[in-house]
């Protein structure tokens, strides 16, 4: 326990000027959202100009909360591995500890940490729509949104995390693939059907990857939910 | 393409031929009373039907001809079958695939419309993958391309034909209902969730009526009620004002500028009226609601129900669909409502299995990270 306190510490040392910006990014964030449909204005609205002016508002905002969400994780998992790779990992062997639990430690705290943007968000989105005279018909689902804020800075934060406890060259071989899939995912099964396989089916492979990766059960199948802070 | 065909007559041929029969002389009308003159006239444009029928056949055989002429010499080895009453056009190895798909896009449409399928007789379906190279076919007026990515799943091609069969067969309705319906009379039922957000949210008083359940607002936010006044009926006064203030001051004049600002920044009831005292109102509900509900009313009437929408080009948009759907006006309009509302998206949804999967692929990514090289060599 003493020594995930000190991991913890030491995490939150290493991050806490990136991650107070994204705290109150997440707590700004949905205030931001509702500011041009708070009431007070001099002409007064009824409530589906209020409605009208509320969704318009949402949608033009709603892109930066699961943005947000990616900024956070990535920060996160970034600054984890920080202070090791740039003491060549031998802080880690001195511990008495194995590198396993080193690891789970590190990302336990990682995702302790994670809770402060978290609750930040959850406490803007509660204030943002307790502030609004929430029209007939809506609803306000700040715990909702808050929640997939926070899964979804996990996920990110976990494929990182685990990316950045590897070596450069892991790294540079995921990022690789990865640029791979994009360039050639569609072209080169095509190229094969025409040339050496021409009763191969066809199939796009980045088209495969992205449905895999953003339909169920894929990791990212959160970020594709409801991100309206009020909605029907 | 076929425009260019020596058997398509042109518009204007059809014309000069309608203004040579059709035409009285100046002596033989000095003659004839009025109603006797509108009879004769009316008898003679009744026996040209018969001509111009001729020349649409002729025509669309040009066109087939050409067509086929046209796929004769194409580099693309292509092949053009029947599915049902629908023509498709694939290469050779998707023929299965697209036999399939567009039988199941057909069962979508067909038990409402039968009787209706000689809407599609000059609509020629192309199905290719969206990274296939495009060919002459592009520039084939009537064709409605299938193009969907190689990794999509069978249901969603089946939905994109579906969508383009039910394109070609409500693009033969009439003028006024496609118009009504926003252009586009064909929408997708993954779009109602946004229907109903439209519903709740709508500014108008008409729409929020329709929400609460008044089934006769209902009618009025979809525009299928007396224009005359709509104004005033679909939209409060801060709904009016809202309208204009979307849409800006329109031209340079003072005076309009004037009434705009008075109207949008001085909150003037007044001038609103006055600036909307000049435009046709603007139906509530989007085009896509108004589609929605057109593809309902072909869903309730059933067995024939678009081509009792074709049948009766009298009487008012209203009085048309209720014949098409053949229900009572509260009991088709309450079923719309429902379904739309139940449409309504859910906040939660996936929210309940989220946490698990976040976990599980938490775990993953953890194991992943206890095995990396580094722990290997430590």
């Amino acid at each position: 326990m003493t020594i995930f306190r000190q991991l913890l510490f030491l995490h939150w040392k290493g991050v806490r000027f990136g991650l107070l910006p994204l705290a109150l990014g997440a707590f700004g964030l949905p205030l931001l959202a509702v500011q041009g449909v708070l009431p007070g204005g001099e002409i007064e609205r009824t409530s589906t100009v209020q409605a009208a002016y509320l969704f318009h508002s949402l949608q033009l905002w709603l892109p930066l909360f699961p943005l947000l969400a990616t900024l956070t994780g990535a920060t996160l998992a970034l600054s984890a591995w920080n202070w090791d790779h740039r003491g060549d990992h031998v802080y880690a062997l001195s511990l008495p500890l194995r590198r396993w639990e080193y690891v789970l430690m590190k990302m336990g705290a990682g995702i302790l940490l994670l809770l402060i943007p978290f609750l930040a968000f959850w406490l803007g989105g509660v204030l943002a729509t307790s502030s609004l005279e929430i029209p007939e018909g809506l609803r306000a689902y700040p715990t909702a949104v808050a929640l997939r804020f926070l899964l979804a800075s996990l996920v990110i934060f976990a494929i990182l995390f685990a990316m950045g406890a590897g070596t450069l060259r892991t790294a540079v071989w995921v990022l690789v693939t990865i640029l791979a899939v994009a360039v050639l995912g569609s072209s080169v099964p095509e190229f094969l059907r025409g040339t050496l396989f021409p009763g191969m089916p066809p199939f796009d492979l980045l088209e495969w990857v992205l449905q895999a990766a953003l339909g169920w059960p894929g990791p990212f199948e959160v970020m594709t939910g409801s991100w309206m802070l009020v909605d029907v | 393409m076929s425009s260019g065909s020596p058997h398509a007559p042109t518009g204007k041929a059809l014309f000069l031929l309608l203004l040579a029969l059709g035409v009285p002389s100046s002596g033989a009308r000095a003659q004839e009373t009025p109603s006797e003159a509108v009879q004769a006239a009316r008898a003679r444009v009744d026996s040209l039907l018969p001509i111009l029928e001729r020349l649409r056949e002729r025509r669309d055989s040009a066109r087939e001809a050409e067509r086929a002429r046209l796929l004769a010499e194409s580099q693309f080895p292509l092949d053009t079958f029947s599915v049902g009453p629908l023509r498709v056009v694939s290469r050779p190895e998707r023929r299965e695939l697209a036999t399939g798909v567009f039988r199941e896009a057909w069962e979508g449409w067909a038990p409402f419309a039968a009787g209706s399928e000689s809407a599609l007789r000059s609509t020629l379906f192309a199905f290719r993958y969206s990274s296939e190279r495009s060919s002459f076919l592009e520039r084939e007026r009537h064709l409605r391309w299938v193009s969907v990515g190689r990794g999509s799943r069978r249901e969603a091609i089946v939905h994109a034909a579906w969508l383009k069969v039910g394109q070609a067969l409500l693009g033969g309705l009439g003028e006024d209902i496609r118009e009504w319906a926003g252009g586009q009379p064909v929408v997708s039922p993954d779009r109602l969730p946004w229907i109903a957000r439209e519903v709740v949210s709508a500014p108008s008083q008409a729409a929020r009526r329709c929400y609460r359940g008044d089934l006769a607002w209902c009618w009025e936010a979809l525009g299928l009620a007396d224009t005359i006044g709509a104004w005033e009926r679909w939209y409060a006064p801060d709904e009016r004002r809202l309208f204009l203030e979307k849409s800006g001051p329109r031209g340079g004049a003072d005076g309009h500028r004037a009434l705009w600002a008075g109207c949008v920044e001085q909150g003037r009831d007044d001038a609103c009226g006055l600036l909307l005292e000049g435009m046709a109102p603007v139906i509530p509900l989007s085009g896509e609601a108004r589609a929605s509900f057109l593809l309902h009313v072909l869903r309730r009437g059933g067995e024939g129900a678009l081509a009792r929408l074709e049948a009766a080009p009298d009487g008012t948009l209203r009085e048309r669909l209720l014949r098409a759907s053949g229900e009572h006006p509260d009991t088709l309009m309450a079923s719309w409502r429902r379904e739309v509302l139940r449409a309504k998206p859910d906040a939660w949804a996936g929210l309940g299995w989220s946490p698990v999967l976040a976990l599980v692929w938490v775990l993953v990514f953890a194991a992943l990270a206890t095995r990396s090289t580094r722990c290997r060599l430590g």
